[in-house]
This record gives structure tokens, C-alpha cells and sequence, in this order.
């Protein structure tokens, strides 16, 4: 078996050559969101902010001092998020666009390799950005009259915490344009991802409670296990405290690197353009948008139309085919090969 | 070097590649040509690895290209157009294939650039289509990779630009080295082809040394006695081109057509130098274009 480097330096700089705006404006976004607002509301804020500011930080907020300060970090997060996002979409989605992929594809590189290294220039890229933003963000704070309530090792777990949110995020949004043909559709299914599992809890209760499906006790004793919320990406942001599952979510992040590199390795160049690169996961879309579909219509024919189980299949019916067409008409469109 | 075994490939369910077989040895220049839509690019996508085959096998030097990636380090693709670089200065792409291929030849590569007064400092996209062909050309020959393949490299380059793109190329082949050529324009590959091969339907039709051909093959242009198209001008070994009037110019496959016409004892018997466009049409153009 041949021996592959992990760090190719051409790659790496083409990579970055590449992306590296990207590099910038998450910098800029974190810092103006993070440090520039704590700066303000320290020193150039009207003095009822600042007393506020200082108020807030001096609370005790989940057991730790200044646990409202960490908790500014989120709005930084979010953009740091967006920046990583955007990132795979433009080493993947965009690269399919403008015919890199094919000229990677004929360069000395196992293709596993060429996902590898977008995976780790992104993970690079977020821990530059939240390890320079929170530093700095350190230095101000701990230089200021509120330094009392700050704590290294509270920012250091902070920014642990956000380098593993963004990076599971970025190895998710990576993944899905490993076997997505457009740009556009592993946009779709990204957001798709954020929001599944609450329409999914929501549509598949109102089933249950349409059609009295009646569960036994120890399979609604594994129904209540907490487990299934792990796989809620969103929650994956927004859960704050104690809870979280860095476990499930390093395993299920990890089964997705290595997923996009199984699917990477064989990805036909030729359905570049086409939503999706495997026929047999377009067919597969279909068959769980139609169902997912048929969900949604049968609560709002239940809903809106016939408050009963007629009502509700009518609206499942209708919301299949729909969807069906739909997605039918979209997985043909082809923008550029 | 390169072994080529029994291709197939598809795309969107229409088969493109249906059975391509040859070889590919060192020292040699090898045309590509088959008529539009033949599966030239899609042959070529496929021997470096951009496509996968369906069925059958491209090896070099003993191993599956597209298995081992790193045989590619000696298999330089250079595409109809750079598109994959266009965002990239001259000087970019050089420093980057510096960093992939280990043979890179920089001074190679800037004396070309200097020869062909095109810019190190300027964007890929900025240059006309002409200057990006000579650009990539430059570049796909400065790797020193043992096999290069061009699809199409005079595509929009002018006559004087064309002329020093053709000496490059014939400059870099040395005998351990080879190139493909797939290319449209048949009098630029007659003068500088050793072997072709023809793509019809998908398939290798056949694959010509050039300079057995020119021996074995003759163009005559002849004209017969009487009104009536002899039935000699139907054998399977003679191709019409063309006929104008009493007046037919065919291609002789063998020595047997030729004494057999001699036995018709025709007005008119001239030889005519044979072309590779001559041999192209006589075999992939359908003989449908008699005037």
C-alpha cells in the first residue's frame, strides 16, 4: 500500500491562495463582534452602558463569574459559523463550478487527500481566527477595570467550546458537498440539516397523534432517551452549559469526516452541475422528500382543512406529489457542467 | 509506458467510450483523432484520472492510474482551455506546479513565457485565448512529466504563435518521454505524429504508424475509359475521396487494388502525395462526401 503525505504544501497553498478572503473577513467579523463590543462597552460606550456592561459581568451565570462576558462569544460563533460555511461551499460547491475539481482530480493526489486537507485548511482557519479573537479579547479585558472577573482558564474552555462547535459545523457543511453537484444544493441541504430534526419531532407527533399509534413501554422508554437530541444540528450551536454532548457529537463529526472521504474518493466528475453526483443518493433524496413531504401536508390538511384522518391523508397525498414534481424539475435543472 | 485496456465509459447514460485499446510507447508523439463527438476529451478525462472508467484499465508503467494517484507525477494533462487557473497570475501557477511536479523546470517555463512575450505578473484570465493556450502548453511541458497529453492545443492560436507552439512541443520529446495530441487540425499532427490512432463511435477504430502508412498506402488520382464507374472502385480496398466528373481520387490499401487497376488499363493514373486528413476522411468519413 502506497504511503500518502497528510500535509501536501501544494495543496495546502492552493487552498489557501484560494480561500484566504475568507481567512480575513471571519477574522475581521469575530474581532469587530467580540473585541471591538467589549472594547466599546468598556471605554467608548455612554456611562449607563458601561456601568451595565460591568453589572452584567460581575453576575454569576451558570456557576461561573462573568459568565455573561462568555456568553457575548455567541454572536462572534455565529459568524465564525457563516465564514466556515461559506469556506466549504467554496472548496467544494464552487470548485465544481469553475472546473478546479477536474483539474485536481488529474494532479498526483489520491482524491481522499484533496478532501483532507480542505477539511483540516478549514479547521486551521477557524482555530486561527477564535484563538487571535479571544487572546486579544483576553488581553483587553484582563488590562480593563473588570480584569477581577476574568479568568484564563474560562476563556481558554470558551474557545475550546467554539472551535469544536464551528469545526463540527464546517465537517457537516463539508460533507454534504462531498456528494452534492451545485453550489446551491449543499446550501439547501445544509440549512435542511439545521432545521430536520424539530420538523421531523413536530410532523412524525402529529402522526402518532392523528393515527393513535400506540408505542409499548420500552420503546417509549428509548423514544425519551435523551440521545436523540444529539443528532438536533442546531442544538449543536445554540446548547449552552452543562449537557453537552462532546462525545456523540466528536463520534457522529468524525463518521462525517470520514464519510466525505469515502464518497470524495469516488465522486463522478462527470455529473458535475447535477445536483447530485450519485444517482442513487438523488433517488434516495426523493424518497425521503416525499415522505418528509407527505408529513408536512397531512398536518396541514388535518390542520387547516379536515380536522381528521381523511383530512390528513388528503394533505399527505397532495404534499407528496407536490414534492415530487418538485424535486423531479429541480434534480434536472443543470445550471453548468 | 501507458497501456490503454479495453475503456468503457458513460455519461448520463449515453456510452461515449465503448472499448478503447492501445499503447502508448516512449519517443513517440501519438495523434488523437476521431470526428466531433467521437469521445476524444472524454478518452483523455479518463487517462488521467479526472474520469473513472466503467470497465476496462489505463496503466503506466505496470500500475493503474487511477488506483495509484502518484503515478500522475509523470502524466500531465494539459486541457483545451486553463480554466482551472484563471484566477491565478502566470508567475502563481508556475511557483504551484513548481511545488507538484518535482521536475518543474522554472527557466524552461520563463524562457517560453519570454519567447511567446507573455506576461509573469498578469492573471490567467487577462490573457486572450491564444496566449492562454501558450501559457498552458509552456506550463504542461516545463513539469518534465514523462507522458503529456493535450486535448486540442492550437485551438485559437494564430498561425506565427501556432508554428512555435508546434516546435515546443516537438523540442520536449526525447526518447523516454511521449505525448498525445488530440487534435482536429490533421496537417499539424501529419507533420509531427508518429502514430495515430482514430476514435469512431467510442472505439479504436485503428491506430497508424504514419510512417508505415505513407509507404504502404497510395493516392492516385485516376481517370477510366468509358461513362461506367468500374466495379473495382467498390473494393474494400480502395476509398473514394472524391470524384469529379470521370475523374476519381481514392486511396490504394494494398498492392493487389493496385495491380488490379492496372489490369483496367485506365486513361489516367497519377499519384498524388498522401495526407492525413486523406486517410482521416477515407476512414471516418462515411466515403459520403463524393462531389
Amino acid at each position: 500500500m502506497t504511503k500518502h503525505k497528510l500535509f501536501v504544501k501544494a495543496l495546502w497553498w492552493k487552498e489557501y491562495r484560494q480561500t484566504r478572503v475568507i481567512l480575513w473577513l471571519m477574522l475581521l467579523a469575530s474581532l469587530f463582534f467580540i473585541l471591538y463590543v467589549h472594547m466599546w462597552k468598556l471605554w467608548w460606550a455612554p456611562q449607563s452602558i458601561r456601568d451595565a456592561f460591568v453589572q452584567n459581568i460581575s453576575h454569576v451565570y451558570h456557576g461561573v463569574v462573568g459568565g455573561n462576558l462568555y456568553g457575548d462569544y455567541g454572536s462572534g460563533l455565529i459568524f465564525i459559523l457563516f465564514g466556515s460555511f461559506i469556506l466549504s461551499i467554496w472548496l467544494l460547491g464552487q470548485e465544481r463550478r469553475n472546473q478546479l475539481n477536474e483539474h485536481m482530480f488529474a494532479l498526483p493526489y489520491p482524491r481522499w487527500i484533496l478532501y483532507l486537507t480542505k477539511w483540516m485548511i478549514g479547521i486551521v482557519y477557524i482555530a486561527i481566527t477564535i484563538v487571535i479573537t479571544l487572546g486579544l479579547d483576553f488581553v483587553v479585558l484582563a488590562s480593563s477595570h473588570v480584569s477581577e472577573y476574568v479568568s484564563i482558564g474560562e476563556v481558554v474552555v470558551r474557545g475550546l467550546h467554539m472551535i469544536f462547535v464551528a469545526a463540527s459545523i464546517y465537517t457537516l457543511s463539508l460533507f454534504l458537498g462531498s456528494f452534492t453537484g451545485t453550489w446551491s444544493m449543499q446550501v439547501a441541504l445544509f440549512l435542511l440539516c439545521m432545521t430536520l430534526f424539530d420538523f421531523l419531532t413536530f410532523v412524525i407527533r402529529k402522526f402518532v397523534r392523528v393515527f393513535m399509534v400506540s408505542t409499548t413501554k420500552s420503546v417509549q422508554s428509548v423514544l425519551d432517551t435523551g440521545v436523540w437530541d444529539n443528532f438536533n444540528v442546531g442544538k449543536w450551536v445554540t446548547h449552552e452549559g452543562p449537557g453537552y454532548s462532546y462525545g456523540v457529537i466528536s463520534v457522529v463529526a468524525i463518521l462525517l469526516l470520514l464519510g466525505g472521504m469515502w464518497l470524495y474518493s469516488r465522486n463522478r466528475t462527470e455529473n458535475n452541475g447535477k445536483q447530485f453526483i450519485f444517482p442513487a443518493i438523488e433517488k434516495a433524496y426523493i424518497v425521503v422528500g416525499v415522505i418528509f413531504a407527505a408529513l408536512y401536508g397531512g398536518y396541514l390538511g388535518y390542520d387547516f382543512f379536515y380536522p381528521g384522518r381523511i383530512g390528513y391523508v388528503c394533505g399527505a397525498g397532495v404534499g407528496a406529489v407536490l414534492c415530487y414534481l418538485i424535486i423531479r424539475i429541480f434534480t434536472h435543472i443543470r445550471p453548468r457542467r | 509506458m501507458m497501456r490503454v485496456t479495453d475503456v468503457h465509459k458513460a455519461i448520463d447514460g449515453k456510452p461515449i467510450l465503448r472499448g478503447v485499446s492501445f499503447t502508448i510507447e516512449p519517443g513517440k508523439i501519438v495523434g488523437l483523432v476521431g470526428r466531433n463527438g467521437a469521445g476524444k476529451t472524454t478518452l483523455l478525462r479518463t487517462l488521467v484520472g479526472v474520469y473513472d472508467p466503467d470497465r476496462g484499465s489505463v496503466s503506466y508503467d505496470g500500475k493503474d492510474i487511477h488506483t495509484y494517484a502518484a503515478c500522475k507525477q509523470d502524466v500531465v494533462f494539459v486541457p483545451d482551455a486553463p480554466a482551472a487557473l484563471e484566477m491565478y497570475t502566470v508567475r502563481e501557477c508556475a511557483a504551484w506546479y513548481g511545488m507538484i511536479y518535482p521536475k518543474f523546470d522554472l527557466f524552461f517555463f520563463t524562457s517560453a513565457m519570454e519567447r511567446f512575450k507573455l506576461p509573469m505578473h498578469k492573471r490567467v484570465r487577462t490573457l486572450s485565448k491564444g496566449m492562454k493556450m501558450l501559457f498552458s502548453t509552456a506550463l504542461g511541458l516545463a513539469t518534465k512529466a514523462r507522458l503529456i497529453l493535450f486535448d486540442e492545443p492550437t485551438n485559437g492560436v494564430d498561425a506565427v504563435a501556432k508554428k512555435q507552439l508546434l516546435s515546443l512541443i516537438v523540442d520536449s520529446l526525447h526518447e523516454n518521454n511521449s505525448i498525445v495530441i488530440s487534435s482536429h487540425m490533421l496537417s499539424e499532427l501529419d507533420r509531427i505524429a508518429d502514430t495515430v490512432v482514430l476514435l469512431q463511435d467510442g472505439r479504436t477504430e485503428d491506430v497508424w504508424e504514419l510512417e508505415l502508412l505513407r509507404e504502404q498506402m497510395k493516392k492516385l488520382q485516376v481517370v477510366f475509359n468509358g461513362d461506367k464507374s468500374p466495379m473495382w472502385l467498390h473494393r474494400e480496398d480502395v476509398f473514394v475521396l472524391q470524384q469529379v466528373g470521370r475523374v476519381y481520387t481514392v486511396i490504394l490499401e494494398s498492392n493487389e487494388a493496385m495491380t488490379e487497376l492496372q489490369e483496367l488499363k485506365p486513361l489516367l493514373v497519377d499519384e498524388l502525395p498522401l495526407t492525413l486528413e486523406d486517410w482521416f476522411i477515407g476512414k471516418a468519413g462515411d466515403n459520403d462526401d463524393e462531389a
